[in-house]
């Protein structure tokens, strides 16, 4: 490992700085959307149109050089359009009903405003993340390795939308939100790019290496006491717990999970063997943010759940032993 | 450096962490314990002073040893909430923003981060105002119990309880019979054992009721053999000086009488409870009393002397009890009261009694203005209703000449049932007023 990280965090420093030149001033989400891909998560990316997400999606396609396919999800979308139908056709042996993979048999599949599509579309969708398969007609086709989904979606107050139900939710391991960028960086975007030319995206690595880069994060040592920092943090969303005062449901252990599994991401990222309180921070409000949900004297009050995970964070420590009455902790 | 040492540098700064924490652990345990240690310590400093109870000289050797035990408990009580090093380790890390590589490292996954040249402080901060005030409140209270001013008053008096007064009686007296040599120093020393054995109780019970009785009785009791010695002493002195003036003019008749009186003197003197000191006693104890109508006149005389000179130091001991006359001897007159026409004491039912053929100073008490007491030991003066003061038997009185039962009235204006019954209960007045209505 203490070769291999060295040239990991080189790559994945090259990667990020190829992505920033296709996004302009997302340096954040950026991070946010290569810490999930190396967790092996699913992303799910909210923002209003326009603010780049499909343009990221396809620069990171062509930058990992992964096969990558977009779907455009409409309200008559059919669940058959994703994952594929059985054709009649012509052989040999005669008229026979052969599958047609969909646009989901691919590395890295783009659901474009995903909440657009009727929840029947949505949850051939969703099946197809969780099982990593597709079964149609009684055969089941497995998904090409590596499978991610990008999902993303307009903002739900949009007109024309189809909510995805939490437990749907649950299955993208982290919620972006796309903000929109500041002055500079419209400047920025206006000097360097034109309406209908797309950004030449060099490849940085291949299937292999990205492989290699997965299996790695698997191996970063995760230390007890960031398992249990982990595992506290997500107890403490409960009903019912100090800090959790307006959660109706809080996160489920695939929450916890999700959260080890970034923060590794995240320390592969920066170059290091073993996870930390401070990679769990980070990731916390991506992780957290879809899971947390609120009951409805909390959001008239204005609560959100990022303002719910930012209370939760300042006020868990990373140490739970409690200090005398003599002495107050100090950060340095 | 290299990671050995750096690795070394990590856990002393770890190790240091853990000890700043414990400690206020254990000042938490502490605090509480040296702050009631301190205010029972002072407290009672004080209240001793105040007593002047000698046990104040070992106040601060107990107050140290309690603050001592205190801390000893206030480690045990600590001892749970200790912090690891593993615990210090994680607080360390995630306050310096370590990335958690200090536990990494001592995991064994990857190396140990370098030493930063300036360290930073700890990142724990010290509340001081709790234990400052706690201590300085210590401090001050037991400066009060130490040096505050007593009142002299309470200062000067001693916690003494004074014994009963009966027992400084007999004590007195025994010591004045001692410095007179008037009592048998075996006698004494008995006296002395009797109130050495009532003093051997706390103080606080020398004035109950039972030992005060006890004491009341010790001293009734040492008066009245004393009493009786004396009074022994002096008739029989008396009875030999008779004797030995006026011995050869006697009848034989009264003579033998005197010579068995003293002979009963001397037996009285040898078996009483309280005895003759030195050679008088010896003297006494090898004498034959049949043989005193033996003795020279000379020798009469001489023993009159002596036992007038002891009689004379007894008098002079119990010179402080005017109660005591030597002259009440009631036991020495038993013998022959009132029988024939022997000295005695006389009575109603008792016959003629003729006064002592003695010459003394003062005329003989015959006692004829005493009253008997009552037989009971409860006190008239306290009895309660339901005390038991006496039994008797005694028969029910029946009446001989009883003639059975007997009217005992009449009554007035009887009538039928459901008559009217006129009752005269008018008085004069009244009935005239109606006689003239009427008429």
């Amino acid at each position: 490992m203490s070769q291999e990280l060295p040239q990991a965090h080189a790559s994945l420093h090259q990667l990020r700085t190829t992505l920033q030149s296709v996004l302009f001033g997302q340096e954040q989400l950026i991070d946010l959307v290569l810490t999930g891909l190396l967790a092996r998560g699913h992303l799910l990316l909210e923002g209003l149109p326009g603010l780049g997400k499909t343009e990221l999606v396809k620069g990171l396609s062509k930058a990992l050089g992964l096969e990558a396919k977009r779907i455009q999800f409409t309200p008559d979308l059919l669940p058959g359009d994703i994952t594929g139908n059985p054709m009649l056709q012509e052989t040999p042996q005669g008229r026979r009903f052969v599958f047609q993979p969909g646009p989901v048999f691919a590395n890295l599949v783009l659901a474009d405003e995903i909440n657009r599509a009727s929840p029947k579309t949505q949850s051939a969708l969703l099946e197809a993340m969780q099982e990593r398969r597709v079964t149609v007609m009684g055969e089941s086709h497995a998904l090409p390795e590596p499978f991610f989904v990008l999902a993303t979606q307009n903002p739900i107050e949009l007109e024309g939308t189809y909510p995805l139900p939490e437990a749907q939710l649950d299955r993208f391991l982290f919620k972006l939100e796309v903000r929109a960028t500041t002055a500079e960086t419209l400047e920025k975007i206006v000097l360097n790019r034109e309406i209908g030319v797309e950004p030449v995206v060099p490849a940085v690595m291949n299937a292999e290496s990205f492989a290699a880069l997965l299996q790695l994060t698997r191996s970063i040592f995760m230390p007890q006491p960031v398992a249990s920092f982990i595992a506290r943090l997500v107890h403490a969303t409960q009903p019912g717990e100090p800090h959790a005062t307006g959660v109706k449901h809080g996160a489920s252990p695939r929450a916890a999970l999700a959260l080890a599994a970034g923060a590794k991401a995240k320390a592969v990222l920066e170059g290091r063997p073993n996870a930390s309180y401070e990679d769990v921070r980070a990731i916390a409000p991506a992780v957290l943010r879809h899971r947390l949900i609120l009951d409805y004297g909390a959001k008239i009050e204005g609560l959100t759940p990022d303002l719910v995970v930012q209370r939760l964070i300042e006020n868990i420590p990373a140490q739970d032993k409690p200090l005398p009455t003599t002495l107050a902790a100090a950060k340095v | 450096m290299n990671q050995e040492e750096i690795r070394q540098q990590w856990e002393r700064t770890i190790k240091r962490l853990a000890r700043w924490v414990n400690l206020g652990w254990w000042l938490e345990r502490w605090l509480p314990v040296l702050m009631f240690v301190c205010i029972v310590g002072g407290l009672t400093w004080f209240a001793l002073r105040t007593l002047a109870r000698p046990e104040v000289a070992w106040m601060r050797a107990t107050i140290a040893g309690l603050v001592v035990i205190a801390m000893v408990i206030a480690w045990i009580a600590a001892r749970r909430r200790f912090e690891s090093t593993s615990a210090a380790r994680v607080r360390l890390e995630d306050a310096w923003q370590l990335r958690s590589r200090l536990s990494a490292a001592s995991a064994g996954v990857g190396e140990w981060p370098s030493f930063p040249e300036q360290q930073p402080a700890l990142p724990i901060t010290w509340q001081w105002q709790r234990p400052v005030s706690v201590l300085g409140f210590c401090i001050a209270i037991l400066c009060l119990g130490a040096w505050m001013p007593v009142p002299a008053r309470q200062a000067d008096k001693a916690h003494v309880i004074e014994k009963p007064s009966a027992l400084k009686q007999v004590e007195q007296w025994v010591e004045e019979l001692r410095k007179e040599e008037a009592v048998n120093p075996q006698n004494l020393a008995e006296v002395e054992e009797k109130m050495e054995e009532l003093l051997r109780r706390p103080n606080e019970q020398w004035y109950e009721h039972a030992s005060l009785e006890a004491a009341d009785h010790l001293r009734d009791q040492t008066g009245k053999d004393l009493q009786e010695l004396g009074a022994q002493l002096e008739q029989t002195q008396g009875s030999l000086s008779t004797l030995a003036e006026l011995g050869s003019h006697l009848s034989e008749e009264a003579k033998n009488g005197l010579s068995k009186q003293l002979e009963n003197q001397l037996k009285g003197l040898r078996s009483g409870a309280m005895q003759t000191s030195g050679d008088l006693a010896e003297q006494l104890k090898n004498m034959d009393p049949k043989a005193c109508n033996g003795m020279s006149k000379e020798q009469m005389q001489k023993l009159a002397e002596r036992l007038k000179q002891n009689a004379e130091a007894l008098r002079k001991a119990l010179a402080n009890a005017p109660q005591f006359s030597f002259k009440e001897c009631k036991s020495c007159n038993k013998p022959g009261e009132g029988e024939g026409d022997k000295p005695g004491k006389g009575g109603a039912n008792r016959g003629r009694a003729d006064a002592e053929l003695t010459v003394k100073e003062k005329e003989t008490n015959l006692n004829t203005q005493a009253t008997d007491k009552l037989a009971s030991m409860i006190d008239p003066e306290r009895v309660t209703p339901g005390d038991l003061i006496g039994l008797q038997d005694a028969r029910p009185t029946t009446k001989e000449n009883f003639t059975g039962p007997q009217s005992g009235g009449s009554l007035q204006s009887t009538g039928d049932g459901g008559a009217a019954v006129e009752k005269a209960t008018l008085v004069p007045a009244e009935r005239a007023v109606l006689k003239r209505f009427f008429k």
